[in-house]
């Protein structure tokens, strides 16, 4: 049977040509399984300024809530981009809802969204972002934190719809609020819902044993020690990625955990200037900063506003962020407490010189493995995937720093920026070398699943 | 020909080189100041972090003392959130209106952190 039969120039399709053709198109249409919706613009259509602005807020929020420890911090973005992404996702072509794709997600009714009708996917970011945004803190949230969201929720819906129909902007602000309302129904049962009213979920015993965490400040109880039951958004983030154990612990100098501690103490007895300004650029101190996982945001949010980077790109790049960030620490605290390991300062008080201080504070956690180190490599595989081929290399500066007090400082790839990260726990006298190397292993195997097990658009701007 | 693609190319060359080059030494100057208001601020975090890591919980002269810096950490702390949010409104209209690409940006943030490091913080106003 011929496809098609060229007569006098003219090409003239058979009947079964026309079936094929359409049974194609069909076939097409269904891979997609979120097709774009018919009339409306596409997410890339639209700009990201006011995503930038609500993540700056986020920081802000972070450091201004009781209760916003690092993993709490790194959960409450992680939400909030799930949210953001899944309101503009049927406007990204190519593009599929992670609805199917997360560990639980699908127990949850995602809205659909009306076909045939017009849907502004920005207005509908807008107001899932915003809503999302005061859940994620809303017990904890002060007043003027709530200002602030509902100040750029209205300035930003007003600025989108002047010229939108109101039939198309009520239909979109629904749409955004649904998201958000089941976005956090899902949040509900992960295991942290309103985890920054306990932060240290007490009562928790550490055994008293010689290798085991030990107060190292004015701090007694370790942060969130049952973290790492926590739901991942990725199954595998847990299941196939955990740090081997460490090297067996021992106090005698010819043992190869007292070595372990000589670097730390030697790092720390030895440190440049530079090394100490490393050490407490990273720290991301708790008195000022959104924590690690917040700086990270911050240079995420930096190198979308400098690549004019589209709503849609924003969305995916912010989603991928946050599912990587809130795994990394579910993952990293789980090692945390499956090991219960001591701290350096503590080992080294002990066993090697009572006098011995750190850089900067350590926190009031097991050492193994490093959450620094666990966030930074997981956060530098999705900037990887982002904005370069896959190779890493790309020149920035990270100026978000300078608000703190900080130089800002240059990079020229990510790995190098995470292996930067990573070190200065080892600079800072916090961590053993050990935590830093299977923290970013763990942490950029976390990465590299967000990256392939989800399947994202192909999204260039 | 020849000549006329000249003439359009010196002609380019012309109008290219007429870009206004930003004027890094009054930026820096004018920004170093709330920069080194930061960096103290950022310093006292720091120390007041290493005092109370030094002091042991176990005597309640000391309890006291951590009490007294408790309020201090609160009152940096605020001082911190204020001055960064000055610093990111400042900082932002430098790098998006003033500086138009990526590498006026870097000497920017190079040439402040030479300038500082220079004539260092020993003066800045308290905010």
């Amino acid at each position: 049977m011929k496809p098609f039969q060229k007569t006098g120039g003219i090409v003239k399709h058979s009947a079964s040509f026309y079936i094929v053709l359409s049974a194609l198109f069909l076939f097409i249409a269904s891979c997609t399984t979120d097709s774009v919706v018919q009339n409306s613009k596409f997410t890339d259509e639209y700009k990201a300024d006011f995503l930038l602005v609500y993540y700056d807020h986020i920081c802000r929020t972070a450091k201004t809530t009781q209760g916003f420890f690092p993993p709490q911090t790194a959960r409450a973005y992680g939400y909030i981009g799930i949210a953001g992404y899944e309101a503009v996702v049927h406007g990204i072509e190519g593009a599929t809802s992670l609805q199917n794709q997360l560990n639980g997600f699908s127990s949850y009714q995602l809205p659909e969204v009306i076909s045939g009708q017009k849907y502004n996917w920005a207005i509908a970011s807008n107001a899932a972002t915003a809503r999302i945004f005061k859940y994620m803190f809303e017990k904890n949230l002060t007043a003027a934190n709530r200002i602030k969201i509902d100040s750029i929720e209205t300035s930003t819906h007003q600025a989108l719809a002047a010229n939108e129909d109101a039939g198309i902007v009520s239909r979109s602000q629904e749409y955004g609020y649904q998201v958000a309302e089941v976005v956090y129904a899902y949040s509900k049962t992960d295991g942290g819902h309103e985890s920054y009213l306990e932060p240290f979920q007490l009562p928790y015993a550490i055994p008293n044993d010689p290798y085991c965490w030990v107060p190292t400040g004015a701090v007694t109880n370790p942060l969130s020690p049952r973290w790492g039951k926590n739901r991942p958004f990725l199954l595998s983030n847990i299941d196939k990625v955990k740090p081997s154990a460490h090297m067996l612990f021992s106090s005698e100098p010819t043992s190869e955990f007292y070595k372990e501690a000589m670097v730390v103490y030697n790092t720390v007895k030895n440190n440049t200037s530079e090394q100490i300004e490393i050490a407490k650029y990273w720290a991301d101190d708790p008195f000022a900063t959104c924590t690690p996982a917040g700086h990270t945001f911050n240079i995420l949010a930096q190198i979308l506003k400098e690549e004019r980077a589209t709503l849609a790109k924003s969305s995916m790049a912010f989603a991928k962020m946050c599912l990587a960030e809130n795994d990394a620490f579910i993952s990293c605290w789980k090692g945390k407490y499956d090991y219960v390991l001591i701290r350096p300062v503590s080992y080294i008080k002990r066993y090697i010189d009572p006098s011995f201080n750190t850089v900067i504070g350590t926190p009031p956690f097991p050492a193994y493995t490093s959450g620094h180190s666990c966030e930074i490599g997981a956060g530098s595989r999705i900037l990887t995937s982002l904005f370069t081929n896959g190779s890493g290399d790309y020149a920035f500066t990270d100026y978000s720093q300078l608000q703190y007090g900080f130089f800002a400082r240059s990079y020229s790839n990510f790995d190098e920026m995470a292996e930067e990260c990573a070190s200065s726990r080892l600079y800072g006298g916090i961590h053993y070398p050990i935590d830093n190397s299977k923290g970013l292993q763990v942490g950029r195997a976390i990465g590299d699943n967000i990256n392939k097990e989800v399947e994202w658009p192909r999204i260039i701007n | 020909m020849v000549k006329f693609t000249l003439i359009f190319l010196l002609i380019i060359v012309f109008f290219t080189s007429c870009r206004k080059q930003p004027d890094f030494d009054k930026l820096v100057t004018e920004y170093a100041d709330i920069q080194c208001r930061a960096i103290v601020l950022k310093d006292k975090r720091f120390q007041i972090a290493d005092h109370l890591r030094s002091i042991e919980l176990d005597s309640i002269h000391k309890r006291k003392e951590i009490d007294s810096l408790k309020i201090v950490i609160s009152e940096i702390k605020n001082r911190s959130l204020i001055l960064a949010d000055s610093i990111k409104v400042k900082l932002d209209d430098i790098l998006t209106n003033k500086l138009a690409n990526r590498d006026d940006q870097k000497k920017f943030t190079d040439r402040l952190a030479a300038y500082i490091k220079a004539n260092g913080c020993s003066h800045p106003q308290a905010e």
